[in-house]
This record gives C-alpha cells, structure tokens and sequence, in this order.
C-alpha cells in the first residue's frame, strides 16, 4: 500500500541549528501516530514542513506522491498548535469559507458537532474563551474528509475535560482510511488511541514502531518508555 | 479557487470600508455646512467655530486615508505572516492567488476610498464657487487639445496602475521583512527605505542622468521648440506627458512585476510563521 506521508532525508537548520536532522519514515493509510517528543525536538518544524509552511532545507516530504503544495493541501487537514483564525471572524463565515474551499468539508456535521457545544455559530472568535476557539478549530479541522489530519499539540494548555472532549472529537469524526499524527509531549493522555509512535530527539528520529511493539518490547507503557528515553538526554 | 479568495476578501472588508466611507461623508457633509456658515453668518464665532471644524475635518480626511491604507496593507501581513497564515497558506491556492486576490481587493478599496474623499473634499470647499456651465466648458477644451496617442494612452494606464505598484511596493517590504528573525515590522520598514533609495537612485538616473549617452528628459522635454500661447502650451504639454507617460507605463510595470516575483519567492521560500 502507498504512503499517505514520506520523509526522505529530510531536514531543517535554522542557522547551525538542526531543527529538524535528516529523518526519514513513511505514514501508510489508516495509521495514528503520536509524534512525540520534549518541547523543542523538533515536532512542530516536521509539522510545518509537511504542511508547506517551510521549506526543508534537505531531502524531501511526499504526501500521497506529491511534493507540498495545491494537491497536498487538498488532502491535508491541519490544526495548528495556536489560534489562526480571523478575530472578526465567526464560526458560520469559517465554515463558509472550509466549504468554499476544501471539496471535503461537511458543513453538517460541523454544525452538529457545534450544537453540542452550546455556542453561538454567529459569536466572534474574539468574544469566546480560548478553550471554546480551540474547540472551534477542532471542529473545523475533524469536519473534513481528509486522507491525513496533522494536529499539532490538540491538548496542550486545555483543562482535563476540554482535552477529554478533544480526544473524543477526534476518535469519532475522523475517516477511519485516512491517518492522523498527533503531535505532543502529554503522552498519557493519548496512548490508548495511537497505532504508532514516533519518537522525535534534537531533530533526530530515536523510535518508530507500533505502540504495541513499544509495550511489549519494554513491558512498559509508552508514556514510561518516554520518560526513560529522554530522562536518559537529561544527563 | 481565485474568485473565492476575492469573494470572501470582499466579504471581510466591506463592513471596515462601508464605516469609514459613511464617516468621511458625514464629516463632508457637516463641512459642507460650515462653509455655508463662514459665507452667510454674521457672528464673529460661528464664523472662527466653523473655520475650526474645517481643519479639523482636512486633518480627519487625511488620517482616515492613511489609517485605510495600513489597515488594507496590515490585512495582508495579517493573513500572509502571523498566525493567521496558518489558515491562509493551507488552503489550496498558489502564492500567485494569495497576492492577486488580495492586491485586486485592496486596489479597489484603495481607488474607491481615494475617490470618496476627494470628491467630499471637492463638494466640502467648491461646491458654492463653481460655475458649472463654465467649469464643462473648461474641461471640453482641454478634452479637445488633448491628443489621444499612443503615449497618452500609456500615461493614463501608468496612473492607473500605479496605485496597485504602490500596494506592490508594500507587500514586497512586508515579505522581505521577513527575513529578519524577529522586529519584522521594522525590518519591512528598512526594505521599504531601501527600496526606495535604490528605485528612486536608478529613476533620477534615467531622468535625468546621462544614461547610454542620452537621458530621458533631455531625449524629448528637452528637444520640445515651443512657440507661444495656449496651442504651443498643449503641444509642449502633449509631448512631455507624452513621453513621461511611455517611462511610467513601462517603470511601472517592471517595477510593479519585480514586487511581486520577489513577494512570491519569500512566501514560497522563506515563510517562517511565529
């Protein structure tokens, strides 16, 4: 089966900096993969560069065959780790706009998932609190058919019920054939729904494997696995 | 894909466009009463109040104008490099759409908006001094000695797009700003300086310097044998504008086409949102 996602030798300097250090691995359909890692491995860079939004230094990303661009993004459905929509704007002009231009987006089961949560589709983002703009994007980002969602830290800075709510938007919208990475260092939090695991160190790829593999391998979780593989980079 | 970018460009802006065209013609029109004040009044103080409120109102013109322009050119940094960007450059568009779509908004809000504002300006101070009969007449016989020529034409299209040159101009500062890893904005505004140096350096160079043996003001203002009264004033005015109008159209276009390449390259190369 093809690859949704390929790394090949791909990397990222910042001036002397390896953001990102020459990795290489595929993504094949259907797959969740936790791309974890300490703040500052490198996560977000990868992220960035899958999305088209940097331009690798080295080596290449493919995404179903195709270099970032037009028909990437076509297929891609991206939550950014920050707040990227209009202040002005509303959940009814975004969803307006989604539907404008992904082929994929559904505006139903946005509203659906929205009267869930009991806000206003006409309230400006800049009126609600960060958790509810976080929700919001979330909302918009699962709405889609995409092939390959890439959430980067969906649970960061959010309260235990605002993340439980996340991870639960996530599991019952996505398209079971496309595949999703999951960026983040809470790793507890979203063990029990990866497939896979990648561990990110300076930049550097130090484990990629099923989760299971990982837990039998070390007859630990993957969060304790975690913890001994970058407590040993504290020393 | 291109058209809905406009789309929803315009359907974005046009509330900010509607506020501020409704204020400057409230403040026109309030203008235009105060000037008939100051011409009928007899009191010393409706006359001073009124000459106040006047200036008032040219300096409120002049600041919403200005406060237009960096709020259309602040929309494009906005989308195109904080975190908004995160939206505008996962959606399947080019970089070439993202420009164009934006550019074409911000032109005709910008043309509109100039319009507006001299035209209450206009109305504000000459509407009572302003013979109509004789102010057509005036335009038709300048209409009449105008030549219609190629080069006149070339003038007309230069003073047409040298508002979306302007725009350009600053979107290629925004974009080059970028280069700097933090105090963006002010990097943007040293490209801009720089820009301006350089262009403005090669521009005096071509005018008026001895470029290739011949520059372009002594090559045909200058050769211009003139006789007198209002015909030989035309023709001198056809064939300056006339030339000046050939060397606009075409500065315009080249320089109007590096902003874009080099705008286009930074979002496609050096995109680094923070």
């Amino acid at each position: 089966m093809e690859p949704i996602l390929k790394c090949n030798n791909l990397g990222k300097n910042y001036g002397s900096i390896h953001a990102v250090d020459g990795i290489s691995f595929e993504v094949a359909p259907g797959r969740i993969v936790g791309l974890l890692g300490p703040n500052g491995s490198g996560k977000t860079t990868l992220i960035k560069m899958i999305n088209g939004l940097l331009k690798p230094t080295r080596g290449e990303v493919l995404i179903n065959g195709n270099r970032p661009g037009v028909e990437s993004k076509k297929i891609i459905s991206y939550l950014p780790d920050s707040n990227y929509l209009d202040p002005d704007m509303t959940f009814q002009s975004s969803v307006s706009l989604f539907k404008d231009f992904y082929e994929d987006f559904e505006e139903e089961r946005a509203y659906e998932m929205l009267s869930r949560l009991g806000i206003d589709p006409k309230a400006r983002f800049k009126t609600l609190s960060k958790g509810n703009k976080e929700k919001m994007q979330l909302i918009l980002t699962m709405s889609r058919q995409a092939k390959l969602y890439v959430l980067d830290e969906p649970i960061a800075g959010v309260d235990p019920a605002t993340r439980d709510y996340i991870l639960q938007t996530i599991i019952g919208n996505y398209n079971p054939q496309a595949s999703i990475i999951i960026s983040t260092h809470l790793i507890s939090d979203v063990e029990k729904i990866l497939d896979d695991v990648l561990f990110l160190k300076n930049g550097q790829i130090v484990l990629y494997n099923s989760a299971d593999a990982v837990r039998d391998a070390n007859g630990k979780s993957v969060d304790e696995v975690f913890r001994e593989v970058f407590a040993c980079s504290a020393n | 894909m291109f058209g809905k970018l406009i789309k929803h460009e315009f359907k974005n802006t046009w509330r900010y466009m509607l506020v501020i065209n409704a204020a400057v013609v409230l403040l026109s029109l309030i203008g235009m009463l105060q000037m008939h004040l100051i011409k009928t009044s007899s009191s010393y103080f409706i006359q001073k109040m009124s000459t106040i409120y006047l200036v008032l109102y040219v300096v409120a013109i002049i600041a919403l104008v200005v406060v237009t322009f960096f709020y259309l050119v602040g929309r494009f940094y906005k989308k195109m490099f904080t975190t908004e960007g995160y939206l505008m450059h996962t959606l399947p568009v080019t970089a070439d759409q993202h420009i164009g779509s934006m550019l074409i908004t911000d032109y005709v809000w910008w043309i509109e908006f100039s319009a507006v504002s001299m035209l209450c300006l206009f109305f504000c101070f000459f509407t009572e001094e302003v013979n109509w009969s004789e102010f057509s007449q005036v335009l038709t016989y300048v209409a009449g000695h105008v030549r219609i020529t190629p080069e006149f034409v070339a003038l007309i299209l230069a003073m047409i797009i040298s508002p979306a040159v302007m725009l350009l101009n600053v979107y290629c500062a925004l974009a080059l700003g970028q280069l700097f890893k933090t105090h963006r904005i002010l990097g943007a505004v040293i490209m801009y300086i720089l820009m301006y140096v350089v262009l403005s350096t090669i521009s005096s160079n071509l005018l008026l310097g001895n470029v290739g043996g011949s520059s372009l003001m002594g090559k045909y203002f200058f050769t211009y044998e003139g006789g007198q009264g209002p015909e030989a004033f035309f023709d001198g005015m056809n064939s300056f504008l006339g030339s000046m109008g050939i060397y606009s159209f075409v500065s315009n276009l080249v320089v109007g086409a590096i902003y874009w390449f080099l705008t286009r390259f930074m979002i496609r190369n050096h995109l680094d949102i923070q």
